[in-house]
């Protein structure tokens, strides 16, 4: 009998279709040159494939709420994302008098409920997890640090405690393919209104914006600082990886992008990049993450800065690692102050 | 109308339990003779607690596979633990025969997951990798220890296939309810197998019976703790990712694998710890551990120290904090063992 392939399980045959629609985007030179190339072609394309309106509405930056906890300012702020929608954040500053303007890193969650645990805090309680309260000890050690929920998250979230399961994000995915791009798309769009807040901060320095991400968080992270060169300095924890495409752009109502996590971390070069590969890792294959870094590593020596792009492994699973990623971002802050 | 504060939840029911609660042996001495009468009577409510055990059987162990690799060499064991029951294992031995021809040997409990497999690097779909046990049986073999990782019951080639035990989060708590109706507990089965374990460690040439390690993350660290504190054959331990008071846990995070039913009335997770002194004990504490809260794990960690300290032992007893969450941190392990099952 003639073997026929088939499939009767609609969610794969969506997701087959939407494979065979396009080649992912893949740097294959060998030269400074190509690469300058290939990231102009690909951020042109990533940037129409967002398609998100070039007009910006105005932020109208709000405080509704500032406490001073000894060691650093939180503060909670208010700003409109586009006509429709605003977004919820955290800042956590320390305790200056203003006169000198500070570093600022935005922050990206990964999975949980949302901003807060970043800050140490889940629904007024206490909070230890893999987030590691990073916003709050960066801002112990001069940083102005940016927290918003993403959608879908905290308290921009129509989900149960605002922690929203696999499910829960497919429907808002899909929710917004219905109109334009993707709910990755539309997180990445957020995070440069992020970067617009840090710029009318006053007691910030916009040439010191730095950015840093986990797990779905650092894919915005990446996204944000390859399309935004305002983002000086990067921190991507959980991410890197070699697989062809692990990224996906745009919407269906226009082509679909995919590319790989390490061509999109290639379009961040030559601006310092932290890659944290945690080696026990639930996500990312560890071998997988290993077999990008000297990909990335590569093209960083076409810019003759190899030193400015760092594969960290360290014994964890699914966690930032505070003391590099601190490290990392003092580091870079001081050498562009010399 | 009388205003009544009425109770209508479970949860709400056992906030209070906890708050009313007054173990009879809660430790609360400073002197070696209070804490050796404390450990006398806590050890006998304790195995009293532990409650029907299995009758035992001959091991009729068997080596079912061996493969060598470049610093370690593997080999698939299982033994029969009761009469109806076998226990497979995975044994991770050092290359070098050791100068005595004997050498120390650490039982690595694995927690929550595929079961043993994690401990040698093998994950779902048997791929290779590491998860929060981090291979840890490989690296004690690589350290010169015989790394013995058993498959607990429900967990691993001893988990019931889907269609007969469903794959949901609540598998420990059926087979607690399984057992129980023939009297036993699934946590005192799971340490009377380690305790086979522990028969069939002295059963190898190549194991110094005298020199027997315990560690365990998560459930991992359940089994570390009350089977260390069961049988005193293991000669130092290291509990990670677990020491907190019983109270301390959501109800949502309870597991039947992890229960000893009347344990509070006596005590908590401190005291059963406390019957491991005065032999060494590693306590394990991720900061940033999300399931076991450092502030709650230090609270018990203090508690127990007062017994260590009670005994004159309180340098066998060993703090490791570190920047984690809730995983092991293998290094501190392995010089742990190598301190008390090596160099001594």
């Amino acid at each position: 009998m003639k073997s026929i392939d088939r499939n009767f399980y609609h969610l794969i045959s969506g997701d087959m279709q939407r494979e065979a629609q396009a080649e992912p985007l893949a740097f294959r030179g060998d030269n400074k040159e190509a690469f300058l190339k290939w990231r102009g072609a690909t951020c042109q394309m990533l940037r129409e494939g967002l398609n998100i309106a070039d007009e910006k509405v105005p932020l109208r930056f709000q405080v509704v709420d500032s406490i001073s906890l000894g060691t650093y300012i939180r503060e909670k702020v208010i700003y409109d994302l586009d006509a429709g929608l605003s977004a919820v954040a955290w800042i956590c500053r320390p305790n200056a008098d203003g006169k000198v303007k500070l570093p600022a890193i935005i922050c990206c969650h990964g999975h949980g409920p949302g901003k807060d645990p970043l800050v140490g805090l889940y629904q007024g309680n206490e909070c230890f997890e893999y987030h590691k309260r990073a916003a709050v000890r960066l801002a112990e050690k001069g940083f102005v640090t940016l927290v918003p929920d993403r959608r879908g998250y905290g308290e921009c979230s129509p989900f149960l405690n605002g922690y929203p399961e696999m499910a829960d994000l497919k429907q808002l995915d899909e929710f917004y393919l219905r109109s334009g791009p993707n709910l990755l798309s539309l997180d990445i769009f957020d995070a440069a209104r992020a970067v617009d807040v840090l710029f009318e901060l006053t007691f910030v320095d916009s040439d010191k914006i730095g950015c840093l991400g986990i797990e779905a968080g650092a894919a915005v992270a990446a996204g944000v600082a390859a399309l935004d060169e305002r983002v000086k300095v990067v921190s991507l924890t959980s991410f890197i990886s070699s697989a062809v495409e692990s990224v996906r752009l745009g919407g269906l109502n226009q082509s679909s992008i995919r590319i790989g996590s390490a061509d999109l971390c290639s379009l961040i070069a030559p601006r310092p990049l932290l890659l944290q590969i945690p080696l026990a890792d639930p996500v990312v294959p560890l071998v997988c993450a290993r077999k990008a870094i000297p990909l990335m590593r590569n093209i960083y020596s076409y810019f003759d800065v190899k030193e400015k792009c760092a594969g960290v492994e360290f014994d964890g699973v699914l966690e930032l690692d505070y003391p590099t990623l601190e490290n990392w971002f003092i580091k870079w802050n001081e050498l562009t102050d010399g | 109308m009388a205003n009544i504060n009425r109770i209508f939840t479970i949860s709400g029911w056992r906030a209070q339990m906890v708050e009313h609660l007054r173990p009879a042996l809660s430790f609360d001495a400073s002197s070696m003779e209070d804490y050796q009468s404390w450990k006398r009577g806590f050890e006998k409510e304790f195995l009293k607690l532990l409650g029907l055990l299995p009758e035992p059987v001959t091991l009729e162990s068997e080596v079912i596979e061996s493969v060598v690799f470049p610093t370690y060499i593997r080999e698939k064991i299982v033994f029969n633990s009761e009469r109806f029951m076998s226990v497979p294992a995975w044994v991770c031995s050092p290359r070098e025969t050791a100068a005595s021809g004997r050498h120390p040997a650490v039982i690595c409990c694995h927690g929550h997951g595929n079961g043993k497999d994690a401990l040698v690097g093998i994950l779902g779909n048997n791929k290779s990798g590491v998860d929060y046990q981090k291979r840890l049986a490989i690296k004690l073999a690589e350290n010169g220890f015989v790394a013995i990782a058993p498959d607990w019951r429900c967990f691993g080639e001893r988990r019931d296939p889907p269609e007969i035990l469903s794959l949901q989060t609540d598998m420990c708590d059926r087979v607690h309810i399984a057992v129980e109706s023939f009297g036993y507990h699934l946590l005192s089965l799971n340490i009377w197998d380690g305790m086979k374990t522990i028969d069939y460690l002295e059963s190898r040439k190549d194991v110094d019976p005298t020199r027997i390690g315990c560690v365990g993350c998560s459930f991992g660290g359940t089994m570390s703790m009350f089977l260390s504190a069961a049988d005193s054959r293991i000669s130092a331990a290291c509990v990670s990712g677990y020491l907190m008071a019983t109270g301390d846990s959501p109800i949502s995070s309870l597991c039947g694998s992890q229960t000893l039913p009347g344990l509070l009335t006596w005590g908590d997770r401190a005291e059963v710890a406390g019957l491991i002194c005065p032999r060494p004990l590693l306590v394990q504490i991720g900061e940033y551990d999300s399931t076991f809260p450092a502030r709650h794990a230090l609270s018990e960690f203090r508690r127990l120290s007062r017994i260590y300290q009670a005994a004159d032992a309180e340098f066998k007893l060993g703090l490791d904090l570190f920047e984690g969450c809730h995983e092991v941190s293998t290094t501190p392990i392995i010089e742990w063992f190598n301190r008390w099952l090596i160099k001594l």
